[in-house]
């Protein structure tokens, strides 16, 4: 554990830096002061439903909406018909979605009408009273179903690209595969054909829900051609340029302001509700607001499944040279960020090793069922496990410790992670060598105790653009405007100390606000653990620019303490303001293939206990690496791997979204299981490393979502460690049990 | 919709049991805990809900002539807390039941209502020898626990009655409890286990959950380890059961019940998980016997 420097100590100092500043929202967030969209009301407003379908494909023959329109309350019911004066569909990777569905639905559970009303119950009474006819056609309700020979096709149209996919020219639609991701270098071939160990196996993954504790909400208000929203997005600004386009009108007309977020985990990545409520609030002309239930959040985003067939091939001194990788992921009905997820789990195939030849193919396949997006650590996670079993096996036969076979084989700092792309800018062997520390690697171990280690790193930091201002008014307070959302990873606390660092000032003189697209300087995304990094080094500059103009007022050295009396000479008098602004934007061409803008750490160790006779999986400890260059606040980031820590743990144990026939099976938040603080470890230690090796701010790199990848493949190691290995996440207790039996079975017929 | 005005307050049972009769459509209602996730999810539109938290009746957690009386609207948190000792296999389960949330508010009038097979309150009643005691304002009658619950969410109330209490003998042995779940809190059984060693009649009881249409005893079972502690004079001279014996008792329970594949667990698997959850129940509560009943 690192020690955590006091609150008090940067007043001491006078620098923020480095230290666990108190968030600077939590106290209004424990009162209950904090407004979020769905405790939002703006005058006139109305509440809007939404009617869902109940099949998983078919035809809608016609939708009979008059009896609900007649019903107390109602103002207006949004149907497919009422979209065609627009290009009603959206997709920031491909634009393959209707605003809700136009005479086609494509998933149990897609929106076929939206209810406005003047209250709540009003709407939910008026959605029963829709009647839809429907023609069910033959459903691909998984990977199977999608991939077959005669497989029902999820799309028919040719594919239109979204505006930000930024994964170069989408391919022409292979049956259900939307997007293929392929990544070689060497002969493959030969480097198996001269391998002395091979191993192999097929890997299933399934879906988790990012769960966060506040659904989707929005609300919109559309006067001719202005847009105006309070919408929990975590991407405002590309939310804001796909309105647009979607609706017609410029960039600037379209407003959103995002309050703080309930969390989001990728599930506010990119455009969700809003669509349909600009659509609904449109044809009412009047502001709607539509708020999600657990169940619908689910059918909103969820993570991606994947089946995964790996090999890999060693040498019989431990020397690893091959790895070969074909991946199918199920996107669901709609791209989403499909292609993003898997590419970056393409990345991800091959682990940080140095490999002599590497083959992976990874297709984005459509389903019927909901569609998957962004979660945490997507791509690492779904790659990590598979990847780490196999070195593990390998080290096995050969009767070589986990531990020595990842220190012999691990990239070294500045070491290609893929040809063209950034070399490694982290130290991987000092941080495995740390993780096996902090969980007593060496200590002895009992039967059906196991102990694992899992590395992988993940392409962090999105498309490196971001844009700050810093704003110092006469009374010498000065507020940070960046883009970047508040989503409780606690944003507007690090912000705001790394702008006082820059300017020398406490802390407590700095702050920084929510978004509203109108005013906010533009930030591309609040996710890909970007923020501290990117939008941080946004702010760093702005503040820069900010104290360069005291200095010129100063004609040198700018002293904090003589700040107010520099504007004051400046201005003639005790008012005006001085702003600093600066941006972040790609250096080089600023494409994906020579990004990443740095390889996110995901290291991490855990020790479980597997019951033999159930199958029952209880994680005993874990430790995680947090190597982020800088520490800016230590207690957030530790918080960051703690977070990701336990999402890996329900990833990993009991987190699965299911489907049966194409409908959700698991609606609730008790089918649904996320961890609860019974299943917490009773140690969860994380190591901060600080390299200073960083793109951001003072050397910082971002961290958050290594933790979740680190840890649900640790469980995997460790459990096949005790002695089952299961090709299986989540290790259900069932799915523990079959793997035991089978292992038993095998030695019984040798 | 349903309004609050629309909500029927009844203060006494038979206040309670005049509304039920002349009410039919209404939907009693105690902790809610199954009954709004139903509204919520819109599976059920009552026209009334008859709110049963305010009849003292209903409240009533007392013992007399050796069985406890637990007032259908007794929550799991004080079971837990006040029944320990009188109904050790009950307690237990109590303690599983969601977490302190759902415990504060559920009942077990509500989980004999809802009469899931899953219900974690269920297998303890049904090995205990409970009965239930229900009204109506025709009159009052008693229920077998094992009787009550005649198929997946089906008991035998009739339209007009209400649950009043369930009577558990008070232990006379010790009792355990067991199931399998995901994770280790707020989880569903994929199946669960009780069972309750009376050292007055010398008898070991057994009760199913989640692993059949309703709770189910496995009276092969408690036969086979009935004929077993007889033949070695078990019950004046207990040992610690043979690791074949537990088995052999264990594999009886599993093959009693008649589990079905879903979203929780496999047949295999749930037929599995019971022969080591009646293996281990055994196990415990023998062990305990020898040690402090004998
Ligand atoms: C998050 C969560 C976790 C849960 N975890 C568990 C668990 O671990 N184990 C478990 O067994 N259950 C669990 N449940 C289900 C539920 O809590 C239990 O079944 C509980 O016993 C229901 O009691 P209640 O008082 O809340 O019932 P209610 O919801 O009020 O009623 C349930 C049903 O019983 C009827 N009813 C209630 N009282 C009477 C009466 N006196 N006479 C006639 N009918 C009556 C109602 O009309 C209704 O049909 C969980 C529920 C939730 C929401």
């Amino acid at each position: 554990m690192t020690t955590t420097p006091t609150p008090q100590q940067h007043l001491e100092t006078g620098s923020a830096l480095g230290h666990s500043v108190p968030r600077k929202d939590s106290a209004q967030k424990i009162r209950g002061q904090v407004k979020y969209v769905g405790d939002t009301e703006v005058p006139g407003m109305l509440h809007g439903k939404v009617l869902r379908s109940e099949i998983p494909a078919g035809r809608i023959r016609s939708i009979d909406a008059s009896a609900a329109e007649a019903m107390p309350g109602v103002v207006c019911v949004l149907v497919g018909t009422d979209l065609l004066d627009i290009d009603p569909y959206y997709g920031h990777a491909i634009r393959d979605r209707p605003i809700i569905a136009i005479d086609r639905v494509r998933f149990a559970g897609e929106p076929v009408a939206v209810v406005a009303a003047e209250t709540e119950e009003q709407a939910e009474a008026a959605v029963r009273a829709i009647r839809v006819d429907y023609e069910p056609t033959p459903a691909a309700t998984d990977l199977d179903g999608a991939t077959g020979p005669g497989a029902p096709l999820v799309h028919e149209e040719p594919a239109r690209g979204g505006a930000f996919h930024g994964l170069g020219n989408l391919p022409e639609r292979l049956g259900n595969v939307c997007y293929r991701y392929e990544l070689d270098w060497g002969d493959l071939d030969a480097a198996f054909a001269a391998a002395d160990v091979v191993v192999e196996g097929t890997f299933e993954f399934g879906s988790a829900y990012q769960y966060s504790m506040e659904t989707h909400a929005c609300i919109a208000q559309v006067d001719g051609d202005e847009i105006t929203m309070w919408a929990n997005c975590q991407h405002p600004f590309l939310v804001r340029a796909e309105m647009a386009s979607v609706f017609g009108v410029p960039l600037s007309n379209v407003r959103i302001i995002v309050p703080f977020l309930g969390g989001g985990f990728g599930s506010k990545s990119y455009t969700r509700l809003e669509p349909l409520t600009i659509a609904v609030a449109r044809k009412a002309r009047r502001p709607v607001r539509v708020v999600a239930r657990v169940d619908e959040a689910i059918l909103t985003s969820r993570q991606h499944s994947c089946r995964i067939h790996l090999r890999t091939a060693a040498r019989n001194d431990g020397t690893l040279v091959a790895r070969q990788a074909v991946c199918l992921f199920d996107t669901g009905a709609y791209a989403d960020n499909g292609p993003r997820v898997v590419a970056t789990a393409g990345d991800a195939a091959p682990g940080p090793y140095r490999w002599e030849a590497v083959s992976v193919v990874a297709d984005c396949v459509y389903t019927n069922v909901s569609p998957a997006g962004s979660y945490r650590a997507f791509g690492a996670v779904h790659q990590q496990w598979a990847g780490e079993l196999q070195v593990d096996e390998i080290a096995r036969k050969l009767g070589i410790d986990p531990l020595e076979i990842r220190r012999r084989n691990l990239l070294r700092h500045g070491e290609d992670v893929r040809p063209g792309g950034k070399p490694l800018d982290g130290d991987l062997i000092g941080d495995v060598e740390k993780a096996a520390a902090a969980l007593g690697w060496d200590r002895p171990r009992t039967e059906w105790v196991g102990r694992g280690l899992s590395v992988g790193v993940l392409a962090a930091g999105a498309h490196p653009v971001s844009c700050a201002t810093v704003r110092m008014e006469a009374d010498g307070l000065i507020t940070v405007n960046c883009g970047t959302t508040e989503v409780g990873q606690g944003a507007r606390t690090v912000m705001p100390q790394i702008a006082a660092e820059v300017l020398g000032l406490p802390v407590d003189r700095v702050r920084m606000g929510g978004t509203d697209t109108r005013f906010t300087p533009y930030d591309r995304s609040t996710g890909a653990s970007r923020s501290t990094t990117v939008a941080g080094l946004a702010v760093q500059r702005a503040a820069e620019d900010l104290r360069r103009q005291l200095e010129d007022m100063a004609g040198g050295e700018a002293d904090p303490a003589e700040y107010l009396n520099l504007m004051r000479g400046h201005f003639g008098f005790a008012g005006g303001e001085l702003i600093g602004r600066a941006d972040v934007h790609p250096e080089g061409s600023g494409s994906y293939a020579e990004g990443p803008v740095f390889w996110e750490v995901a290291v991490g160790a855990a020790e479980v206990e597997v019951d033999p006779d159930t199958g029952v999986v209880r994680a005993l400890r874990t430790a995680t690496i947090a190597d982020v260059g800088r520490a800016i606040n230590p207690a957030f980031v530790e918080r960051q791997d703690e977070g990701g820590g336990i999402q890996g743990l329900g990833t990993g144990l009991f987190e699965e979204v299911l489907f049966d026939g194409g409908h959700l099976s698991t609606e609730t938040l008790l089918e649904y299981r996320v961890p609860t603080t019974r299943d917490i470890p009773r140690e969860m230690s994380c190591v901060i490393v600080e390299n200073a090796d960083g793109p951001g701010p003072f050397g910082a790199k971002g961290c958050g979502e290594g933790a979740l990848a680190a840890v649900a493949a640790a469980l995997a190691t460790a459990v096949a460690d005790a002695g089952v290995p299961v090709n299986q996440l989540p290790l259900t207790p069932e799915r523990v049990w079959r793997a035991i039996q089978s292992r038993n079975d095998k030695r019984s017929e040798v | 919709m349903i309004t609050v005005e629309a909500t029927l307050t009844p203060t006494t049972l038979a206040e309670a049991l005049e509304m039920r009769a002349a009410h039919p459509g209404s939907v009693p209602i105690a902790g809610g805990t199954d009954l709004m996730v139903e509204l919520n999810f819109d599976r059920r539109r009552p026209e009334r809900l008859l709110d049963l938290t305010r009849v003292p009746e209903l409240a009533e957690l007392g013992r007399d002539d050796g069985a406890v009386h637990l007032g259908a609207g007794v929550t799991y948190t004080g079971i837990v807390e006040r029944l320990g000792a009188a109904a050790p296999a009950l307690a237990i389960a109590s303690r599983t039941v969601g977490s302190p949330q759902i415990r504060n508010r559920g009942t077990v009038g509500g989980n004999l209502g809802t009469a899931s097979p899953a219900g974690d309150a269920l297998p303890p009643l049904v090995a205990s020898g409970a009965s239930v005691e229900v009204a109506s304002a025709r009159g009052r009658r008693t229920v077998a626990a094992a009787d009550f619950c005649v198929g997946p969410k089906r008991n035998v109330l009739d339209a007009d009655e209400l649950i009043v209490a369930v009577d558990v003998p008070a232990a006379r042995g010790p009792q355990q409890f067991a199931k399998v779940g995901v994770r280790n809190a707020m989880v569903i059984a994929v199946c669960s286990f009780a069972l309750a060693v009376d050292a007055r009649s010398r008898r070991v009881t057994t009760a199913i959950g989640s692993a059949a249409p309703t709770v189910v005893s496995a009276p092969e079972a408690e036969a086979f380890l009935a004929g077993a502690l007889d033949e070695r004079d078990g019950w004046d001279r207990p040992a610690r059961l043979g690791e074949a014996e537990l088995a052999r008792f264990g594999d009886l329970v599993a093959a009693a019940a008649r589990p079905i594949d879903d979203v929780r667990g496999t047949v295999a698997y749930r037929r599995h998980a019971l022969a080591v959850l009646a293996r281990r129940a055994l196990d415990w509560a023998w062990t305990d016997y020898a040690r402090s009943w004998a």
